[in-house]
């Protein structure tokens, strides 16, 4: 009885090992590949590259130090807990101390007389003070070695007259500028894009005018301007018929 | 950035820093005597960039007008321009408004009276101010708007406007919005402003009732200035205005059931489109306004016609069983078209070529209707109830679909029945038509930014089926 009830149970476990084994490697082998509980096509996530089809600025993150914006609570004070004094003990040998000189402090900076009225700087075609590309064929003002030569007083730089407009091509090209897609060694490299406004906003003539070194950054800093529909018209008050524009795109460091 | 010049110093020595400096002072004699040659080229150059690839809200401050004259009447007109110009401009969606707390005291009228220091300081902190004066002068409603760079101290002025019109309250609304659309354009990078638009949309008489008329009435942007345009009595439905707002299409129910009708805003009367057979409505202009698409069942089962603007012409596209309705173009290339078919038995939003070529399903499941393709042609706005069947809890809401990725955003969240989307001509809003408690008598419609926030009624119930105008 023992022998054909084992040799049975055995045959039985054996049988059931086998289907187990078979039916869990075909569940294997037939969602191979796939995610277990997840048809890719319908996934719905809200995907943050949208944003830039709609042309509205991107929300302001919230300021974690802000105690009100927060949702974080902030920790109650902690009262601290009353410090105990050590009772010397009665044989302790006192340490000896140091004799300390009188730190010694710095003269106080005597204020430098006031100057006298200084005539005005006019600045040369920049905004952004940053590396020179040599002399260029400035409008009203050009920078050698011996000084600043300008014509007259009325014709000022672009860039402090329309300041407003200088900050609006930033921001359009800034936003266009995709810099999830660059290397991480793009970083220490800088590209320079130029291009032209036209009167009524559009562009013309963009070229890499120095390419970086870095792939990537060349080819997003060159799409970035290329995706520019368009800018605002140029500032009324602006005579030419077109401005030259010399664009930098500097990927930050990151950590 | 790095800014390192290393300049490197030779040892001066006489004869050649003198050859230099000759040289030097030649080369910029000659550059300074060819400047006015290079003027006349018209052509300035800036030097700019950026490290970082975002963009932020231009914070902006609205100061109140300074009247001009102290009577009655311009202070009414004042007070109108006043919430206008301010209601268009916090509503822009691109700026970040100084709160009217915030500002310091005392209106400017003019640039002499303006004091930049106090607005670009704490706590207003604003970047660009925006102020005038209003009133009457003689029998005209003059107005004098400047916008002015409170970062740029020494050469603040963007704007400087003079409006002279008749002294109504349609006119210093009218005032307002051409301000505030200037101000959009200088500012908001290059798109202009919206603040002239207008909104046509469906006016429910009588709802719920036997004697139900639907109307098609037109708005403002605002929600201002509501009125009737057209007096069928009977039901109209889904009104399309042309590209350049010369011709309103819309189809109405007449004696040989529903047609395509056609309305000439220039006219002030309906202009003639031929009667066919079948069911015909949701009429969708292309973009150059050369044609029509519509939906007609003139061969038994509803498909996309194409015709020209006058009816003439008329070719069909579609040739699939289940119904297919509201056809809308892609209005910046119109070689697309988004429509409804209701092929896999419910109702699904496709995409096809102009010619028919290509269909494509965009939405996969659900009950999916009233597409509305956005201005730069990326984004396809469309009702959807996502949870539809028996037993399912439904709720209608819109999303917005990307075009050429098929991924989804949902705006709308458990506000009631919302439906029939529509796109302002920036891109940056949307108007729809909801019902909180699914009842047709109840439908508002709403307007919202294009990423949901900034919800907020334009009519009183009654309205349905908007459609903004493309300029």
């Amino acid at each position: 009885m023992d022998g054909r009830f084992g040799g049975g149970l055995a045959g039985s476990f054996a049988l059931h090992a086998v289907a187990a084994t078979l039916l869990l490697t075909w569940a294997y082998v037939s969602h191979a590949g796939q995610s277990w509980g997840q048809a890719a096509a319908t996934a719905g996530a809200i995907q943050a590259t949208m944003v830039s089809d709609i042309p509205l600025p991107p929300k302001a993150p919230m300021d974690e130090n802000n105690v009100l914006a927060t949702d974080n609570p902030s920790p109650a004070p902690v009262t601290p807990a009353p410090k105990t004094v050590d009772v010397p003990q009665p044989d302790a040998i006192p340490i000896p101390v140091k004799p300390t000189k009188p730190a010694k402090l710095a003269d106080k900076a005597t204020p430098a007389p006031p100057l006298h009225p200084q005539p005005i700087q006019i600045q040369p075609n920049k905004v952004q003070a940053g590396e020179g590309a040599g002399v260029r064929i400035a409008m009203s003002s050009i920078q050698t070695r011996a000084g600043t030569a300008s014509v007259d007083v009325s014709d000022t730089a672009f860039g402090a007259k329309f300041a407003y407009y200088v900050q609006e091509i930033d921001q359009k090209v800034a936003s266009q500028w995709y810099t999830t897609m660059l290397d991480p060694q793009a970083a220490g490299h800088r590209l320079y894009v130029n291009f032209e406004i036209e009167r009524d906003g559009s562009v013309t003539h963009i070229q890499i005018a120095q390419p970086s070194g870095d792939t990537s950054l060349d080819r997003t800093g060159l799409s970035a301007v290329q995706h520019v529909d368009n800018f605002p018209p140029l500032p009324e008050a602006y005579n030419g018929t077109h401005i030259g524009v010399t664009f930098y795109f500097d990927p930050a460091q990151h950590p | 950035m790095d800014c390192s010049t290393s300049k490197s110093r030779q040892p001066s020595r006489p004869y050649p820093f003198r050859i230099l400096a000759m040289v030097v002072s030649l080369a910029a004699a000659f550059v300074l005597l060819a400047l006015p040659v290079l003027h006349a080229l018209g052509q300035d150059n800036i030097f700019t960039g950026t490290s970082t690839g975002a963009a932020a809200t231009i914070r902006l401050a609205v100061a109140d007008f300074k009247p001009l004259a102290a009577d009655p009447q311009t202070a009414a007109l004042k007070t109108t321009f006043d919430t206008t110009l301010y209601a268009d401009l916090a509503s822009a969606g691109i700026f970040d408004i100084v709160s009217k707390s915030l500002m310091p005291p005392g209106t400017p009228g003019a640039p002499s009276e303006m004091q930049l220091q106090s607005y670009s300081n704490a706590p207003a902190s604003a970047s660009f101010v925006a102020f005038g004066s209003l009133g009457m002068v003689g029998s005209k409603l003059i107005a004098n708007g400047f916008l002015f760079d409170a970062k740029n101290l020494q050469y603040p002025q963007v704007l400087a406007k003079q409006y002279s019109e008749d002294p109504t309250e349609d006119s210093a609304r009218q005032i307002a919005h051409r301000f505030a659309d200037e101000i959009i354009l200088r500012l908001g990078g290059g798109t202009p402003g919206i603040a002239e638009s207008k909104i046509y949309y469906v006016k429910i008489s009588g709802g719920g009732t036997p004697n139900v008329t639907k109307e098609i009435w037109e708005m403002d942007y605002d929600g201002a200035n509501q009125h009737a345009i057209t007096h069928l009595g009977t039901i109209s439905l889904s009104p399309r205005i042309s590209p350049d707002s010369s011709r309103l299409a819309f189809s109405s129910l007449g004696r040989n059931g529903f047609q395509i009708r056609m309305y000439s805003l220039l006219l002030g009367r309906a202009v003639n489109f031929p009667e066919v057979g079948g069911t015909n409505i949701s009429p969708a202009w292309s973009p150059d306004g050369r044609e029509i698409a519509y939906s007609s069942s003139r061969t038994d089962t509803p498909e996309i016609w194409i015709s020209d603007a006058s009816g003439n012409l008329a070719r069909r596209i579609t040739s699939f069983r289940g119904g297919n309705v509201s056809p809308t173009y892609n209005p910046k290339t119109g070689a697309q078209i988004a429509f409804v078919s209701g092929r896999t038995s419910v109702p699904q939003i496709y995409i096809m070529n102009s010619d028919g070529s290509a269909v494509q399903q965009m939405t996969d499941g659900g009950y999916a209707t009233s597409p509305s393709w956005s201005p730069n042609g990326q984004v396809i706005a469309f009702a959807w109830d996502r949870k539809y069947g028996p037993g399912a809890p439904g709720g209608q809401d819109i999303y917005v679909m990307e075009a050429a990725t098929k991924k989804w955003i949902q705006l709308t969240h458990d506000g009631g029945r919302c439906d029939f989307p529509s796109w302002s001509p920036d891109g940056r809003h949307i108007v729809y038509a909801n019902s909180a408690d699914g009842r047709e008598a109840h439908t508002r419609i709403w307007t919202m930014l294009a990423d949901g926030s900034q919800r907020r009624p334009l009519t009183g119930p009654g309205a349905d089926m908007p459609n903004w105008s493309w300029k």
